[in-house]
């Protein structure tokens, strides 16, 4: 964490400078583009929504780095835009096509079991079945919990929400799973 | 037959999600296509102590050559057309504007039952004696003799 917290503030340091703004770009998004990737992947599922919307935070980030304030993590920051478009990308998918949200997640269900995109152990499969399921907010702070293995305060920072209810969040998210893959005849 | 209760725990965390061959290598470069057509703007309007009360003074000049280019108009106005009008007239004209004619009647019934004598309007300004004196003009004094 250390070592990260001095590669961020040399890359803000260099980014506020013309001469060396694109080469602190180039750094930042190498250091963080696997993160935000799959932190996007985990959320719509499909490479090139998680492409299009990975490309899209990384824009935000190029045009808002010179008002970031340094009061978080630059990676919780980029975090916290990275989330935003994945819930308004969900949003605006139900809201355009007025499908209900079980059929998103059917819809989402059905990529999964397109062997292009993904392969893994059918438990696994079952898996990530079973966490589309569950509302995307709620999805979201399993993602970031049980995958990324985040502590509940950065999660909080990330969501603006209370570090008791985001425990809240987990545990019946958890419990919620493991029924559905109880049900599944695992 | 009871299932056995399933617990997360005892499950590997896998990614199963697959990615394009060479994808992590070339998107920063996919981005930085992007943003290099964002070049940053740079305000050509910056704020400065000078500029901004240079403004000010702008704006109060405006305003003083607009008041005194705008009232001549608007009082030149007032007195060509009132030119042909007696003063009397203009002064009744006032005096009655908004004035029913029951208030006027009112206006009269009450003055006509006020008398008010020089001597209590004197003591109500609470003037001295002095200064009445000081004041008064001795050859006004002198042609009343």
């Amino acid at each position: 964490m250390t070592e990260n917290k001095i590669n961020d503030s040399d890359i803000i340091a260099k980014f506020s400078v013309p001469e060396t703004r694109n080469f602190a770009f180039n750094q930042l998004v190498r250091t963080y583009q696997q993160k935000v990737y799959w932190h996007i992947r985990k959320m719509v599922i499909d490479h090139d929504d998680a492409d299009d919307l990975t490309q899209e935070t990384f824009i935000k980030v190029w045009k808002a780095l010179d008002n970031f304030k340094g009061d978080s993590q630059l990676f919780t920051w980029i975090y916290r835009i990275a989330t935003n478009e994945c819930l308004n990308h969900l949003a605006k998918k139900k809201r355009r096509f007025f499908i209900p949200i079980h059929n998103i997640s059917e819809e989402l269900s059905n990529k999964i079991d397109d062997s292009h995109l993904v392969s893994g152990e059918v438990i696994q499969l079952k898996l990530q079945k079973a966490l589309l399921t569950l509302p995307d907010k709620q999805r979201l702070v399993f993602n970031m919990k049980y995958y990324d293995e985040m502590k509940y305060e950065e999660i909080s920072e990330i969501t603006g929400t209370s570090i008791g209810a985001l425990k809240a969040s987990y545990h019946l998210a958890v419990k919620k799973v493991e029924e559905h893959l109880k049900k599944s005849e695992y | 037959m009871k299932k056995e209760n399933f617990n997360l725990d005892n499950l590997p965390k896998e990614n199963i999600f697959k990615i394009p061959e060479n994808y992590f290598h070339d998107l920063p470069m996919q981005i930085q296509a992007q943003t290099s057509g964002h070049s940053r703007v740079v305000p050509i309007i910056s704020w400065s102590k000078r500029s901004t009360w240079g403004s000010v003074a702008a704006c109060i000049a405006i305003a003083i050559l607009g008041y005194f280019t705008l009232m001549p108009e608007q009082s030149s106005l007032g007195s060509e057309s009132l030119a042909d009008v007696r003063n009397q007239e203009i002064i009744n004209y006032l005096i009655q504007q908004n004035l029913t004619q029951g208030d006027i009647a009112e206006q009269f019934n009450i003055n006509k039952n006020i008398e008010i004598k020089d001597s209590e309007l004197i003591e109500n300004l609470k003037v001295s004696e002095k200064d009445i004196l000081q004041s008064v003009d001795l050859e006004d004094i002198g042609e009343e003799i």
